[in-house]
């Protein structure tokens, strides 16, 4: 079964159970089913992934991996040019507000427009800090990438494996969507655990201790977001 | 205390285990996918229970375990904690064995044979786990993955006081893989209870250890704790009951 055909499998029969707008598909009328196959049929056609794809996703870990570790050892640097690079590596190969989306979950719909923007500035600082506290615990493992497969859902997975002396490998998975002629890196599994699901159903229980409301996750963020904070 | 005793134990307890397992197959983790239902939301009837005993887990885990890990990890040195990690590993083989068998993969099962006996000599009672220096990959299968393979869901997650994360399924799983494990009954048999006490303190010290690095950068980067760790036992398990091969589950739908 060709791409396109798989798609169709697996979205008609959602569309049929009603479940269009969750999937963020316009909802439909008799009437409109039509277009929207259509147009489902034309997004299908983004999936398709090539093999030039998969290595230049390949490439793009590679270098990310190469670049981090050469900053996190190059002793020249202080802290402050450290977490610059770090930001610049994060933001430029991360798809921060689509991860933040996912992260969010269906309270994303229930934000207002500026909560969305706070919560999207917000995100990507804890994501930065997040990350360079985890670059600082380096010590020397080594990083390789081990393989490349499309997914179902047309995003390309890039395996690795990060070795340290002494412990079994840990693997972790790359999952990397092609955007406007890049690539973005959209989430990160390790040891088969993914971290925007994690993130997500965290922020869930952070929502969901405070009340309910939008704004218990918002001043948890505040908060900076990357210690200890229980309510 | 006579044989026959002891068959009749293991066999009451295999048949409990069995019986414990019928009802698990009718209940499910996630409920029927739905109108605005989420994917990745994990249904917790037992929450409010759950959650005090996580905080108990926590406090424990604060004042006593925590610190004490600290302690082995700092004053044994590496070689020594691996050897824990390996012998208890090696004395698990029978019951990584029968998992095998009851999920039908044959060849594993004689990998976790060619492992055992390997390590088992070469290794000097299993110290040194040879058998990967010689590049022999393994996985370990449990009874909860067997029951998995077998089609039974999760059930509702449950987090045990000391032991932690676990489900309906897994919990049974837990016993089962205690009443099929032959040292086990040895020692119970043969009235050497050191041997049972001894073998869960180094279990439980070196799964504290092992996964110290990874519950306080869960702790630091959670903003809620109980539903990040669950999160994480949860998508693990899956993880694991599918081989954590690449494709074999489909990954969540990101917008």
């Amino acid at each position: 079964m060709d791409m396109r055909s798989r798609f169709l499998v697996f979205v008609l029969p959602l569309l049929a159970c009603g479940q269009a707008t969750a999937m963020g598909l316009p909802s439909l009328d008799a009437s409109g089913i039509a277009p929207a196959v259509v147009s489902a049929m034309s997004s299908a056609q983004t999936v398709f992934v090539s093999a030039n794809d998969g290595a230049a996703a390949k490439s793009m870990i590679s270098r990310l991996g190469d670049e981090a570790i050469r900053t996190i050892s190059n002793s020249g640097l202080d802290e402050a040019s450290k977490k610059q690079t770090f930001r610049r590596l994060l933001t430029q190969n991360f798809d921060m507000a689509t991860i933040g989306r996912f992260a969010m979950g269906k309270y994303w719909r229930q934000a207002t427009p500026q909560q969305q923007a706070e919560y999207t500035r917000l995100y990507e600082k804890m994501i930065v800090d997040v990350y360079t506290a985890r670059f600082n615990k380096y010590s020397g493992q080594t990083f390789e990438v081990t393989d490349t497969r499309v997914d179902e859902s047309g995003d390309i997975v890039v395996s690795s494996n990060v070795v340290s002396s002494g412990s079994t490998p840990v693997s972790v998975d790359w999952r990397v969507r092609p955007k406007g002629g890049g690539y973005r890196i959209i989430d990160v599994m390790v040891e088969g655990v993914s971290m925007a699901v994690t993130q997500r159903n965290d922020f869930a229980g952070v929502i969901q201790q405070g009340g309910g409301t939008v704004d218990a996750l918002l001043d948890y963020l505040k908060k900076g977001g990357t210690s200890d904070v229980k309510k | 205390m006579p044989a026959k005793y002891s068959f009749a134990r293991m066999f009451s307890v295999a048949a409990l285990v069995g019986l414990l397992s019928v009802p698990l197959a009718g209940c499910a983790m996630n409920p029927k996918p739905g109108m605005d239902q989420d994917e990745t939301a994990i249904s917790d009837p037992l929450e409010p229970v759950n959650r005090v005993t996580f905080a108990f887990n926590e406090m424990l885990d604060a004042v006593l375990f925590t610190p004490l890990t600290s302690i082995y990890h700092n004053v044994v040195p590496e070689v020594a904690r691996n050897a824990v990690h390996n012998v208890v590993d090696n004395l698990k083989s029978p019951v990584y064995m029968a998992n095998e068998l009851l999920q039908g993969n044959v060849k594993d099962a004689g990998v976790v044979a060619r492992r055992f006996a390997t390590n088992t000599v070469l290794g000097i009672g299993g110290i040194v786990d040879v058998a990967a220096k010689q590049g022999v990959k393994y996985q370990p299968e449990d009874f909860g993955q067997t029951l998995a393979t077998w089609g039974v869901d999760s059930g509702p997650y449950i987090v045990w006081p000391i032991l932690g994360p676990s489900s309906l399924r897994d919990s049974v799983g837990f016993a089962a893989d205690i009443a099929m494990d032959p040292l086990y009954w040895y020692a119970q048999n043969t009235d050497r209870d050191g041997i049972n006490q001894g073998r869960a303190a180094a279990t439980f010290i070196d799964t504290k250890d092992r996964t110290l690095d990874v519950m306080q950068d869960l702790r630091r980067n959670s903003g809620d704790m109980y539903k990040a760790l669950q999160s994480v036992y949860v998508q693990r398990r899956k993880a694991l009951v599918n081989d954590l091969e690449p494709g074999k589950q489909s990954l969540p739908e990101i917008e």
